[in-house]
């Protein structure tokens, strides 16, 4: 766009990180209002249940409750979708998780309304629970069925579970991985279904190119193994929390929200609250992470009490609430089949994904089965994707939602697959890795991608000249993200003390108000400092798309730029009337405007902004408007190098240096995309290493505190090298594509490609604890049978977690005889198994 | 919140007074880093409806070496201040490694090893190494005094040979004789801020000939309370601590145990790397013991 930047591209420090560091930022857990009432919400005691009766008269009695609210507060005037988590926001009929909300109290403190949920009666009649997706898919499994108000008996029998399709498509366009073939995918899943219709399935897709068949029978290499991943949390640090204040006179919500996007917060909460959009006004205050989990889980009930109890209400979430009762990512089952040439060559892959999306429909099933098969060239493609529903918290977007789920069980493939013919993990990618114009499996064909270049750029990497020890290993994984590209828009206006203002709807996550700045000043030709980025709310400012799908900066900073060439015209318009010359003479700098032909003519940027805006001012304002379609989409590749050290006996993983490279298009403020780049991969890490919701056979969840669900702390990191690769978008700010999510895909698969070869055994299940490592060592097994000698104080409680025993072991390499070895038991996997857990 | 009476006395027998007076359902309060998660969480049981705060019992927080005296910890004192007592890290290897790893600084900067022997967890890093190194522990009731060995001191988890009414003063812990080495390891999934799955401590003394004259292998988180893994010990003394011998008493070691299997491992996983852990730290004591 511009030949020489000088402030775009450029590192630049947070423009809120004084306040954020100081302690002066305001989060929604800060906001604090006047008669404000403290809420509390009574979970459900079962993880599958018919609410019978709630009986809340004598928790209203207790002195300081001031409202309590049951599924039978909810508004009449809206028809609700049961089968949406987010109309569900209080159970009505039956309880679908444990801990779903069934009753919520509002009261003048916190602890007060903690001990009115004591004197809530709630009866229950339980109903069977499913927690294994593979279980609720059999036949005979009994189904969960989500219903309206006033169902009927007989409509209740012949309910289709699969009634959430809308949610699904929403997610689809959301992501915008394309919209062909859904339909087709409808045909083939009533075919598939003919066979054996499995049950509990709330959403079904085919991706089909080519003939599988035959791609098998031309390949040297076939490889099948099943991969599964657990559940896991986004751990944004902030918890989940809403302030709302009802203002019954004008009818009017206010809502303070933790939020990523504040216009689908508004629209969300109108809509379930029965109330016109415009009498919804939404406020973000900072958000303290949001990662894909901030959309509209918590305002609507805390809308709802405050609309109950006439004062204002706040909830925020304990981190017990968010392990048992949000919205994490989804736990699958994977099973994949791929083959290839002698020569490396892709031949063909077939895949069937089981994704556990928990009690409502919404995980991005679809997603994971395009990025199965998206970052590389296959000829032949037959993938089968199941959402499923199970009675667990359902499951919501987390950074590249599904990514890793594929990246895992696709990069191990390509990894044995690699070892198979001889190759190296990186000639292996470079020979099949994807690029503009192949087709992605929903036939939408890739734009231009930078996953070559990410591969290349990596390959001059001084890590490949690590050596390795004993006992170390190193290894690759890919992962590419479609992003979100919405339409924006932004305001940028000359204020009175001469500095621009930049005016977005946009919540910042990640810095992208600071990379606003950068943009705004680089096209109005000042200096950073001449710039102010505000956010508004609902009611004041211009559309910005969700900060979601990692598209902010490069959906956002294309408006920002319209409003600041806007504003740029109109100031050289002004001046050069009022200098009485041509505009291409006008210079703008930091402290005002000046002809350069006729050297006594120049304005202080207070004085020209009089001329504008003043009393006596002349000339219009000064408003700079910018309003931008939809972009093209401008997908992030990434790719990351670990090396780690296994420990022989225990099966310690440490990790010792790790490369996250990715293509960003253009990098707007280099500093903060390290950190993106370097933070996904925290993240990666974590979910790689240690994370797992787990649940037990009454789908409590057994790890719901941050002692037993673990992140990765500082010592379990090496330094990150962000290695940032920059081939232009053809339609984003500066070429900018999209940044945040890309970089936690790979570490999981990179990670398990290194402790393959670090150890010679193949992990297929998330995370790559140490226990199931040594147990692939095979040096656990001899010990699970032991029995103690030595008197002890009490007898041993019976042992809860049956782990390993019937789940490791089972998965293993192909061999390369040209036919198929498949080494999972598929058959033979026990339910007990799955339940141990 | 549970709401409760608070107690801040000023002597132990004041306090040992107000425990006793107030029976059972009260709870000492020190660093607060268990009892006010316990308290706002719920876990463990009801919350306590007298809470009697150590913190201005000035003799509790006393800490002091000397190699004649040995080490006595006041059961106020916080691992920060134990750590940072002359001599501790010298002569006492081991208890740095079981404490310098509870929590994070700020927590070892507030929470006393004194509580993280009463809050009686199985996985307690505090308690394996300094049964180890032999420790006794001083206990006070409203009428008088007594000495329990450390070994004896837990009945199961959460719980001690406290009777209501009685606190813990101190923890003695006797100069090791020459010859003689400590190590606590523990396995957690990370490298900071968990929980141990399985803790070992191995305290080797040798003779002058270089075979085992005593050994003392105590266990963590793999049975009710903390173990001596006796039978463990039986097979070392008297023997050249060859890689041989530490093996076999790793596998006796883990024979000893009743481990549960839980979110943090099997019980077959803590029988294994309680063998592992067994031979890591008696090779590391045996190490200490030849320098």
């Amino acid at each position: 766009m511009t030949a020489e930047l000088t402030i775009v591209g450029k590192p630049m420090p947070r423009v809120d990180a004084r306040d954020k560091v100081t302690g002066k930022a305001v989060f929604g857990v800060d906001v604090q209002l006047p008669g404000m009432l403290a809420m509390k919400v009574l979970g459900s005691a079962y993880a599958h249940a018919e609410i019978v009766s709630i009986d809340t008269s004598r928790a209203r009695k207790l002195p300081g409750v001031v409202a309590v609210i049951t599924g039978d507060d909810l508004p009449h005037n809206v028809e609700l979708n049961f089968g949406s988590r987010g109309h569900s926001f209080l159970a009505k009929h039956k309880a679908f998780f444990y801990g779903q909300p069934v009753a919520a109290v509002a009261a003048v403190d916190i602890h007060t309304a903690e001990e009115a949920l004591k004197y809530i009666d709630v009866k229950y009649r339980p109903l069977p629970i499913l927690l294994d997706p593979l279980e609720a898919m059999k036949p005979d499994a009994p189904l969960i069925q989500h219903m309206g108000e006033g169902a009927s008996e007989m409509s209740m029998h012949n309910a289709d579970v699969a009634e959430d399709d809308e949610d699904h498509t929403e997610e689809l366009d959301k992501e915008d991985i394309g919209d062909s073939d859904i339909r087709e995918a409808a045909e083939l899943a009533s075919e598939a279904q003919a066979e054996a219709a499995p049950r509990n399935v709330a959403s079904h897709i085919v991706f089909k190119q080519g003939d599988v068949a035959k791609g098998f029978a031309e390949s040297d290499v076939v490889i099948e193994n099943t991969y599964r991943l657990a559940q896991v949390h986004q751990g944004y640090l902030e918890l989940q929390n809403a302030t709302a204040n009802w203002d019954a006179v004008n009818q009017q919500l206010t809502l303070w929200v933790s939020t990523q996007a504040q216009f689908y917060e508004r629209q969300h909460a109108a809509e379930v609250l029965g109330l016109p959009i415009h009498k919804v006004k939404v406020i973000t205050p900072e958000v303290g992470g949001g990662f894909g989990a901030k959309f509209g889980l918590v305002a609507p009930l805390v809308g709802l009490m405050s609309m109950k109890a006439g004062r204002p209400v706040q909830h925020i979430y304990t981190r017990h609430e968010e392990l048992q009762a949000s919205n994490p990512a989804p736990a699958s089952v994977i099973t994949i089949k791929t083959g290839c040439k002698k020569d490396g060559t892709l031949t063909a892959i077939e895949a069937k994904v089981v994704v556990d999306t928990g009690a409502y429909s919404g995980s991005p099933m679809s997603i994971i089965c395009i990025m199965l098969a998206a970052p590389y060239k296959f000829p032949n493609i037959f993938i089968d994707g199941y959402e499923v529903l199970t009675n667990k918290q359902s499951v919501a977007a987390y950074r590249a939602p599904g990514g890793p789920n594929s990246s895992f069980a696709i990069e191990q493939q390509i990894d044995i697959m690699a070892n198979e013919v001889g190759m190296s993990a990186l000639e292996f990618r470079l020979l099949n890795g994807s690029e503009e114009g192949y087709t992605r499996p929903d036939g939408t064909p890739q734009p231009k991608i930078g996953l070559r270049a990410v591969l290349n750029a990596l390959a001059r990497h001084p890590i490949w000249k690590e050596p390795l020890g004993p006992n170390q290993g190193r290894g690759l994984a890919i992962g590419g993200w479609g992003g979100g590209r919405g339409p924006a828009s932004a305001i940028v206006k000359l204020e009175g003390d001469g500095t621009f203002e930049v005016v977005v709807g946009t919540v910042d996550l990640t810095g992208t108000n600071t990379s606003f700045a950068q943009i705004a000043a680089e096209v109005l030709g000042l200096p950073i400092s001449k710039i102010h980025v505000t956010r508004l709310d609902t009611e004041t400012a211009p559309f910005g798309p969700a900060a979601g799908g990692s598209q902010v900066t490069y959906s956002m900073g294309v408006a920002v730029i319209e409003a600041a060439k806007d504003a740029r015209s109109q100031v050289l318009k002004v001046a050069a009337k009022e200098f009485d010359t041509t505009e291409d003479d006008i210079v703008l700098d930091e402290v005002g405007l000046r002809s350069q032909s006729k050297p006594d003519k120049k304005l202080s940027w207070p004085q020209f902004q009089e001329t504008t805006s003043g009393w006596t001012a002349k000339y219009a304002p000064v408003l700079g408007r910018g309003s931008v379609e939809r972009r093209k989409g401008a997908p992030g590749y990434a790719a990351c190098v670990a090396d780690v050290e296994v420990d022989p006996l225990t099966g310690y993983v440490k990790i010792l240096r790790v490369v996250a490279a990715q293509d960003v298009g253009k990098a707007i403020n280099r500093m903060s995309v390290e950190g993106q780049l370097q933070g996904g991969t925290v993240q990666g890490i974590g979910l790689a290493l240690w994370e797992e919701i787990m649940y037990g056979a009454d789908g409590r969840v057994r790890n719901a505190s941050l002692l037993d669900y673990r992140k990765a702390t500082p010592r379990d990191l090496p330094l990150i090298d962000a290695v940032i690769v920059e081939q232009a978008s053809d339609d984003g700010p500066f070429g900018a594509k999209i940044v945040g999510e890309p970089s936690i895909i790979p570490p999981a698969g990179a990670l398990a490609n290194a402790v393959a070869a670090a150890t010679g055994k193949r992990i297929f299940e998330l995370p790559l604890t140490a226990e199931r490592i040594a147990r692939a060592m095979g040096r656990v097994q001899e010990y699970d049978a032991m029995t103690t000698t030595a008197p002890t104080l009490t007898p041993d409680p019976s042992p809860i977690r049956g782990e390993g025993r019937g789940r490791n072991g089972r998965n293993g390499h192909g061999r390369t005889n040209g036919k198929v070895k498949t080494t999972n038991g598929r058959a033979s996997r026990k339910a007990t198994a799955r339940k141990a857990r | 919140m549970h709401k409760f009476a608070y107690y801040a006395p000023q002597t132990v027998k004041e306090a040992a007074r107000i425990l006793s007076k107030n029976g059972p359902n009260s709870k000492l309060l020190a660093g607060g880093t268990d009892l006010l998660v316990q308290i706002k969480e719920h876990v463990k049981g009801p919350a306590p409806d007298y809470v009697v705060s150590v913190k201005n019992i000035r003799e509790l927080h006393d800490v002091k070496f000397s190699a004649r005296a040995g080490l006595t910890i006041g059961a106020g004192a916080t691992i920060s201040e134990t750590l940072a007592t002359k001599g501790v890290q010298e002569h006492f290897p081991a208890i740095a490694d079981g404490t310098a790893i509870i929590g994070s600084l700020q927590i070892q900067n507030i929470a006393t090893i004194g509580g993280n022997l009463c809050n009686a967890a199985p996985s307690a890093d505090s308690a394996p190494p300094l049964i180890a190194y032999g420790a006794t522990a001083l206990i006070a009731g409203p009428r008088a005094t007594r000495t329990v060995a450390l070994e004896d001191f837990f009945t199961g988890p959460g719980k001690t040979v406290l009777k209501p009414g009685e606190l813990l003063v101190s923890i003695h812990v006797p100069t090791p004789p020459a010859r003689s080495g400590c190590q606590y390891v523990r396995h957690t999934p990370r490298a900071q801020m968990d929980i141990a799955m399985v803790g070992v401590a191995s305290f080797i003394t040798l003779d002058r000939k270089g075979r085992v004259a005593d050994a003392r292998i105590v266990l963590g988180a793999v049975a009710p309370t903390p173990i001596r893994a006796r039978q463990a010990e039986d097979s070392l003394r008297g023997q050249e601590p060859t890689a041989d011998a530490l093996r076999a008493a790793g596998d006796i070691a883990a024979r000893e145990e009743s481990p549960i299997g839980d979110v943090r491992g099997s019980a077959g996983y803590r029988r294994y790397m309680t063998s592992v852990l067994v031979q890591r730290t008696a090779q590391a004591a045996l190490k200490q013991a030849m320098r």
